[in-house]
Parts: structure tokens; C-alpha cells; sequence
């Protein structure tokens, strides 16, 4: 990757949009690699990132950015982080999470009436694929929101990383190899 | 029914005898047969419909199977079987498991930390494995009611085909054999009258 300051590293990467097409998928995966100097994908994407993130960051901010993972973003160490957008983010999923959580519930206790006709409640439709690419999208699109007036910051930087961790959850959705888990799972007792 | 018989009144007897317990078996089996018939037809049908199901639902999933890639201890977790609880039941003589209940652990899922794909896919496993158990058990139960089945219908054609025809015939050999035997005394018997006959006739003259 071309070394210089932040403002380098953020031209330098990938330009990443809200799609999943075999295209785009090998653009981004193979411009990752090649800045990487891999030609075999024996490390994550997320950790090239990284690697490349570490040569413009303080100590304090690259462990910032190390910390940030989907599955735990929404947590309140988090939420109360120094890093306003990273703080923002996380408060957003934490909402996102307890409006699914509810929704969740009342699907439970079978109430689909109650689902459709409360204010506010997440209206997801579809398979759970679909209904999954739809809470990535509004995720997404905060993260599009928050970076406005972003471009070469830390902030610009982990939103660009949230970014890419959102997508790369949606590309790993496979279906042969889901569909192998599945088999193996409705087999074994 | 291959050795050679004796030809006696005893072994007619015994032979009456048998053929008698033949014919009393032969309804039994005849009945075995047609009873363990219906049953495999059933559990055939019902087979087919489990397949037909495990199938259908295989097809329905494939739009979003892909999520299922994701760790999710608490799912596996969730679809862990804890027992499956059957019955022993007599059908024509053998004994089966009947499919009564599956009991699943009671995991607990975490609605917020877990994805929202989670609970339906709990819900497919759940169905799917149900289904794979019950298939199991009734392939299990087929086997040996079609091993039973083969056994009555070996029975009834052995009964039906070799049994009876073959006492049968060793009753009419013997019966022939004795008639015989019964007219060459009587045809003895009167020669040896006549001669005797004869002979007081010549000692009077």
C-alpha cells in the first residue's frame, strides 16, 4: 500500500458500496491482496486494514481501532468512546439491537398484528437472508450519514472499517457451505 | 419330508395329524401376510411423505441457508436433542418403537446478542431433525416387519407349496399301500379258506 499520511491510506483503499456481486467482491478482495503483497488469502481483510492502519495511527488510536468488532460494537464502553462517530455507531446498533430484540419477542409470542401496527418497530420482511441485508443497509447507511465530511481521519478510517465489516458479513453468507452446517445440525442429535 | 416313510397305520395317523395342524397354520399365516402387508404399505407411504418433506424443506431454505455460515454456539446449542421418547408396540408379532415425542435441551437464546436469523432457523432445524428421528424410526420399524413379513410369506408358500401337497401324497402312497396290503390278505385269507375247503372235501370222499 502507498505509505504516507492517513490521507494516502484512505485514497489508497478500496472504494466499498453496498453490494454484493462476484465483481465487486473480487475487485475489493484483490486490491486488499495486493497491497498486502499476498497472493494466497491466508489473512483477513479486516486484518490487512489494519496492518496498513497501524503505519498512521497513534499506539491509542490503533488500539482503538483494533477494538472495533460487530459483534460487540454495540456495548457501552463504546458508546461512551472519546471517537464521536464510533460513539455514535455504537449507540445506533444498541437501538437497532433492542428494536430486533422486541420485535423478536412479539414474533415469539406470535403477535404479527402487534408487530405491523406498533410505531417505530422495525418493519422487516422477506427470508431471513433478506431481512439481515436489511439491518446491514441500515446500518450502512448510518455509517454513509457519519461520514459525512469525513475523508482523511481516524473517524473516516473506522467508519471505512465498519464499512467493510458489514459487507464482508454479507459475503460470507454461503449458501453450499450454509447449507452443509444445516444438514449436519438437523442430523446430529 | 425328503426321508423315506413308513408304510404303517402310525405313520398314516401322525401324517393325518400334521396335515391337519398344516391346514390349521396355513390361515395364519395367510393372515400374518396380509396384515404385515398393509403395515409396510403404510409405513412405505409415510416414509415417502417424510422424504418428500425433508426434501421440500431443503428446497425452501436454500434462499437464505447462506446466514447459517455464522458461528452461533446458541443455536447449536438450541437444537441439541435431550431424548426421544418412543413406544414398544406388538404389530403381527414383532415388537416396534413407535415415534411418541422429541425432547429438546432447554437452551436459552439470547434475543439481543444473538442475529435475528437465529429463531427462524431454530425452527427449520427443529423441524428437520424431528423428521430425520421419526425417519429413522420408522425405517428401523420396517425392516423388521418386511424381515417378519418375508418370514409369513415363506411360511404360507412353504405350507401352501411343499407341506400340504407333499402329506398328501404320502397319505394316498400309504393309504394305497395299505388297501393293498388289506386286499392281499383278504385274497390270502380266502385262498387259505378254500384250500381247507378243499381239503375236508377230500378227506370225507
Amino acid at each position: 500500500m502507498i505509505s504516507g499520511d492517513l490521507e494516502y491510506l484512505m485514497n489508497s483503499l478500496p472504494y466499498l458500496s453496498f453490494q454484493n456481486t462476484t465483481e465487486i467482491r473480487q475487485r475489493v478482495v484483490a486490491l486488499f491482496y495486493a497491497y498486502a503483497g499476498q497472493s494466497v488469502e491466508q489473512i483477513s481483510l479486516v486484518h490487512i486494514l489494519e496492518d496498513e492502519a497501524k503505519k498512521f495511527l497513534s499506539t491509542q488510536d490503533y488500539i482503538l481501532f483494533c477494538t472495533i468488532d460487530l459483534d460487540t460494537i454495540y456495548q457501552t464502553a463504546i458508546q461512551q468512546s472519546g471517537n464521536q462517530a464510533l460513539a455514535e455507531f455504537s449507540k445506533f446498533t444498541f437501538d437497532l439491537k433492542e428494536k430486533v430484540c422486541q420485535l423478536r419477542k412479539l414474533r415469539r409470542a406470535g403477535n404479527n398484528k402487534a408487530v405491523s401496527d406498533q410505531p417505530g418497530m422495525l418493519s422487516l420482511e422477506g427470508t431471513p437472508l433478506e431481512q439481515e441485508i436489511q439491518l446491514l443497509r441500515y446500518q450502512w447507511d448510518k455509517l454513509e450519514d457519519l461520514a459525512m465530511g469525513h475523508y482523511a481521519n481516524l473517524e473516516a478510517l473506522i467508519l471505512y472499517k465498519l464499512k467493510m465489516m458489514l459487507l464482508l458479513r454479507w459475503w460470507g453468507f454461503d449458501a453450499l457451505q450454509g447449507f452443509e452446517k444445516f444438514t449436519q445440525l438437523a442430523k446430529d442429535n | 419330508m425328503g426321508d423315506k416313510i413308513q408304510m404303517n397305520k402310525n405313520t398314516l395317523a401322525a401324517l393325518k395329524t400334521e396335515l391337519e395342524e398344516y391346514k390349521n397354520a396355513l390361515p395364519v399365516f395367510e393372515m400374518k401376510e396380509e396384515q404385515l402387508k398393509g403395515v409396510v404399505r403404510s409405513i412405505e407411504e409415510s416414509i415417502a411423505i417424510l422424504r418428500q418433506e425433508i426434501q421440500e424443506s431443503n428446497s425452501q431454505l436454500q434462499a437464505w441457508v447462506g446466514v447459517l455460515v455464522e458461528d452461533n454456539q446458541a443455536l447449536i446449542s438450541a437444537v441439541r436433542v435431550d431424548r426421544v421418547v418412543t413406544e414398544k408396540m406388538e404389530i403381527a408379532g414383532v415388537i416396534v418403537s413407535m415415534f411418541e415425542d422429541i425432547i429438546f435441551k432447554d437452551a436459552e437464546v439470547d434475543l439481543f446478542t444473538t442475529p435475528l436469523w437465529t429463531d427462524t432457523a431454530i425452527e427449520v432445524i427443529i423441524d428437520q431433525k424431528t423428521r430425520h428421528v421419526i425417519l429413522d424410526i420408522e425405517e428401523k420399524k420396517l425392516e423388521l416387519l418386511q424381515e417378519e413379513l418375508a418370514e409369513a410369506r415363506r411360511m404360507k408358500n412353504a405350507l401352501k407349496e411343499v407341506f400340504i401337497p407333499e402329506t398328501i401324497e404320502n397319505i394316498r402312497k400309504i393309504e394305497i399301500y395299505l388297501g393293498d396290503v388289506e386286499r392281499l390278505a383278504i385274497g390270502c385269507a380266502k385262498l387259505v379258506k378254500k384250500k381247507k375247503q378243499h381239503k375236508l372235501a377230500e378227506h370225507d370222499r
